[in-house]
């Protein structure tokens, strides 16, 4: 569905942010796509809605290429990014507005997101908190039955209640032709949802698994002191959690946090555990 | 051709737009509603005035008073002084169109199912046809309006004709400058602009100032001797010209950079 091939691009001439990447995503997916700053995460969805184009390689998305942005593709995606501006108007003028050009728009899923998040149509969207602007994006993406689904930062600005509204409208509105492709730091607010996680890494892709083959290969556990062949550790009540290979088959619950932790500190591990075969 | 131009998809595009602008025009409608009552107050108390006064014997025959003592006598025109009509055709673009590059108020606009030809098209038709036409509507309601309340008003000159060529074929030749200013820059469009202009303005004006023994020979050689008739002609024809082909210059430049909009 999204195929990326040696992929190559640099907003500045001599600091390249990709060079080479090389990534496949599938539909029916949630993806979490993880990163420390400036590795290139929102660059990657601009790339693949085609706001922003590849200097060398090849980016498409439904089988179009990206750059080129053909309606066919632009209408099987939304994109909700982590800065935007609203325009004054109302929420049932941006409906009139925009949702005729989604075809697959269902009105009566709007009223109901909207009504979750106890969003009034008083006020202009303009003059919502950043927070109901968000739920507003959010709903509106949401309702818009798009094939492919991304968000950069999703849950920046939500309030406690509303990041478990979200999580349950994001796994009611999934479905098998649906895919979903989540950029964020707060992967605490998305456990249990994202799956394949996808780490990246400057200019190259660190891990794209499912929590699956994970947890194959890796093991969270919580000991009582820190373990010698653990790829990292971090102090908990109790003891330490411990990330190490799963040579013994252990199955155990995917952290992704202590996973981000241990693909940036252990790279040339993780390359040669998940990427290079 | 359906990926790139869609009739039927343009339409509903250029629709969303127009709905979108809607307080905008509401806006231009309200400037130029008091320009041009402004316009035809003026101008009925000069007709006023020359109805009492007759003494236009006394001026000379091609002042500017005795054009506007004319002019007076013929009736009120709404467009004859719509000095804001000019002023709004001219920054219709940056008005409507400064966000198209801008990283948070483009997204909306970009992610859109429209394809670049489509949403460039809209933008075209929005700025040189559509707020035109419309601009002249208010015109003729005002002149109605005004005809109604007891104005002397002159249908003479209040016809599509005589706005297209003496409000809207100016305006537009020096619109297309800013339409291409407005999609062409990434960030500091009306400085880049302005800048702009005034650099190949300076930069032809020295250019000539530098060339012209080189260049009087070649319309010696071009279009015959000095003060010969056919040389008028051709220079006539040539002045006709060269705006409408710098105006198509500057869209076609404006729609070259369009497809690559990178936000």
């Amino acid at each position: 569905m999204i195929n990326i091939q040696d992929l190559n691009f640099h907003y500045k001439a001599n600091q390249p942010v990709y060079s080479g990447l090389n990534l496949e995503l599938h539909k029916g997916n949630i993806y979490g796509l993880l990163g420390e700053n400036g590795v290139g995460k929102t660059t990657l969805l601009k790339l693949i809605s085609g706001l922003l184009f590849p200097t060398k390689g090849q980016c498409s998305t439904f089988d179009f290429e990206a750059k080129k942005r053909y309606p066919e593709m632009l209408e099987k995606i939304y994109f909700l990014p982590e800065t935007y501006t609203l325009p004054k108007i109302k929420m049932s003028e941006y409906v009139k507005l925009y949702a005729s050009f989604y075809p697959k728009f269902d009105h009566n899923k709007l009223a109901e997101y909207v009504n979750i998040f106890g969003l009034s149509n008083t006020k202009k969207l303009s003059e919502f908190s950043h927070g109901q602007q968000k739920k507003w994006l959010l709903s509106f993406g949401l309702a818009t039955n798009t094939e492919l689904l991304m968000m950069d930062e999703p849950t920046n600005g939500l309030d406690i209640p509303s990041k478990g509204l979200f999580r349950q409208l994001l796994a009611g509105a999934m479905d098998d032709q649906k895919t979903i492709i989540i950029s964020t730091h707060q992967v605490r607010d998305l456990e249990n949802l994202i799956d394949p996680i996808i780490i990246l890494e400057y200019n190259q892709v660190l891990l794209n698994h499912s929590i699956d083959e994970i947890s194959q290969k890796l093991k969270f556990v919580l000991r009582e002191n820190q373990s010698q062949n653990a790829l990292y550790t971090e102090p908990a009540m109790g003891g330490f959690w411990c990330v190490e290979p799963n040579s013994d088959s252990v199955e155990s619950k995917v952290n992704i946090e202590l996973l981000f932790n241990a693909a940036v500190n252990n790279k040339e591990f993780f390359l040669k555990l998940f990427i290079q075969k | 051709m359906n990926k790139t131009f869609n009739i039927a998809r343009f339409g509903k595009f250029f629709c969303m737009e127009f709905r979108q602008y809607k307080k905008l025009f509401l806006i231009l409608a309200g400037v130029t509603l008091i320009d041009l009552v402004l316009s035809m107050a003026s101008f009925a108390r000069t007709y006023q005035m020359v109805t009492e006064v007759d003494n236009i014997e006394v001026l000379e025959l091609n002042s500017t008073i005795a054009n506007m003592v004319h002019q007076a006598k013929l009736g009120v025109s709404p467009i004859q002084f719509g000095g804001a009509f000019g002023i709004l055709l001219l920054i219709v673009p940056f008005l409507m169109y400064n966000f198209v590059y801008h990283p948070t108020k483009s997204f909306t606009y970009s992610m859109l199912p429209a394809s670049w030809l489509e949403k460039f098209a809209s933008a075209w038709v929005m700025c040189v046809i559509a707020v035109p036409l419309m601009l002249f509507g208010f015109a003729l309601l005002v002149a109605f309006i005004g005809d109604l309340l007891g104005a002397q008003v002159s249908y003479h000159t209040l016809n599509l004709n005589v706005f297209l060529k003496t409000i809207y074929l100016p305006t537009i030749i020096v619109q297309s400058v800013m339409f291409w200013g407005a999609f062409w820059f990434k960030r500091q469009k009306v400085g880049k602009t302005i800048l702009t202009i005034a650099i190949v303005v300076i930069g032809l004006i020295i250019l000539a100032w530098q060339m012209q023994d080189i260049l009087r020979d070649l319309m010696n050689f071009l279009f015959g001797p000095p003060y010969s008739e056919a040389r008028e002609q051709q220079l006539l024809i040539w002045l006709r010209i060269i705006p409408y082909a710098l105006m198509t210059l500057l869209w076609s430049l404006a729609l070259i950079k369009y497809p690559r909009t990178q936000i």
